[in-house]
């Protein structure tokens, strides 16, 4: 039978890896023996066979069996199987998700709850004009001044309110009702 | 009418006997150890497979530290479905074939998401900072050159093999599997096995024939 170049290089792999009938493998030595072309190619391929053995083998890093024996055990655990860097990008997502949720149930209860809080006392004073008109019970103004003097309880159960000040007015007051309210000046 | 009953015995330890050496069991042996209680017989199956499988898949898919999680994947797997494990087939290509999956799977989600692969980019860096070693001295400097320049270039033409073909081949010339094994492990068929170790030998010629002339 006659063994031509094309069927040479369709059949090669077989021919390489022993896998023809006797036959066909004397044929395609006959081949190789008289073709300078196909006895190329099978040189190369198997000087490139022979540098491929001899490739530098990859050698895992010294912690591939500590981690192995990690995953393992987490999954014999139940802790489920998960590298420890993911873990942590895991944990982080569902503590962010954890916070969305409570903000999201918690934010339309913050709008209605009164926030009490504790302000620093503020002092005001306005001094009185100096040209105004002396200051009425009847009338708009700042006129009862609690540091600006005292009152007092006569025996008639009437009070008389006697400020310091000689520009604000006596007042006395009644028991029950108003009797006088008039204004003097001076004690 | 009274007799004697006689109980058969056996030399042979029982599965799960602690006294039974790892080494010298075979692979079906070592998962029947495992499925019988004894938890040390999967890290003799692992120290027996880990180095084949980094080898395997990094030369399919050329980075070696994605290589070594995907051999961790591998284990993983197996570990968590070796009950499932059919005795009557070969555990090697049982576990070969769920590395050329986890292998074919990263290829895949490389090419959808393209990126630069960092290994390309410090293949030539990697060459000069390669651990010193001890040179053998019966060849010249320029023998030595020569032969690590082969070396590069034989690494460089598998890598350039196109992925299919690149599964086959390293199967066959790296792993030393038959074409069935092969078949089982890349689920197609013997045919296509064929075909593709041919073509992908033909791709090789062409690319490192130049340099071995």
């Amino acid at each position: 039978m006659h063994c031509d170049c094309d069927r040479f290089i369709q059949e090669y792999s077989e021919y390489r890896d022993g896998v023809l009938t006797p036959d066909r493998e004397a044929e395609f030595r006959e081949h190789v023996a008289a073709c300078p072309c196909c006895a190329r190619y099978d040189r190369v391929l198997r000087a490139a066979g022979d540098l491929l053995a001899q490739l530098p083998s990859a050698e895992p890093h010294d912690d591939f069996m500590p981690r192995l024996q990690h995953r393992l055990y987490n999954i014999d655990e139940g802790l489920g199987d998960m590298p420890a860097h993911r873990f942590a990008g895991a944990a982080a997502l569902v503590g962010v998700a954890a916070v969305g949720i409570l903000a999201l149930f918690w934010l339309p209860f913050a709008a209605s709850v009164p926030v009490e809080m504790q302000l620093d006392p503020v002092a005001a004073y306005v001094p009185p004009p100096v040209d105004e008109e002396v200051p009425s019970l009847f009338r708009r103004g700042h006129f009862v001044e609690a540091a600006a003097g005292q009152a007092r309880i006569l025996e008639s159960g009437a009070v008389v309110w006697q400020p310091r000040s000689h520009v604000h007015p006596t007042v006395i007051l009644e028991s029950g009702s108003w009797v006088q309210a008039s204004a003097s000046f001076g004690h | 009418m009274t007799g004697i009953r006689l109980e058969k015995t056996t030399t042979q330890p029982a599965v799960g006997s602690e006294s039974v050496d790892l080494k010298a069991l075979d692979d079906a042996a070592l998962v029947a150890e495992y499925l019988g209680g004894r938890r040390r017989a999967f890290h003799e199956l692992a120290d027996r497979y880990h180095l084949r499988l980094l080898n395997f898949i990094y030369r399919t898919i050329g980075d070696r530290d994605r290589a070594e999680d995907l051999v961790q994947e591998t284990f993983v797997r197996v570990y968590r479905h070796l009950h499932r494990f059919d005795p009557t087939k070969k555990f090697s290509t049982w576990i070969y074939t769920i590395a050329s999956n986890l292998a074919k799977n990263e290829l895949r989600n490389r090419s959808r998401n393209p990126m630069v692969l960092f290994q390309a980019i410090k293949k030539n860096w990697e060459a000069d900072h390669r651990p010193l070693q001890w040179e053998d001295n019966s060849y010249s400097p320029d023998d030595l050159f020569r032969k690590r320049h082969l070396r590069e270039q034989v690494e460089q033409a598998v890598a350039e093999l196109p992925e299919h073909h690149r599964v086959v081949f390293v199967l066959r010339e790296m792993e030393g599997k038959t074409y069935e094994e092969i078949s089982e492990i890349t689920g197609v068929t013997l045919g296509t096995v064929k075909s593709r170790l041919n073509r992908a030998r033909n791709k090789f010629a062409q690319i490192i024939g130049p340099m071995l002339d």
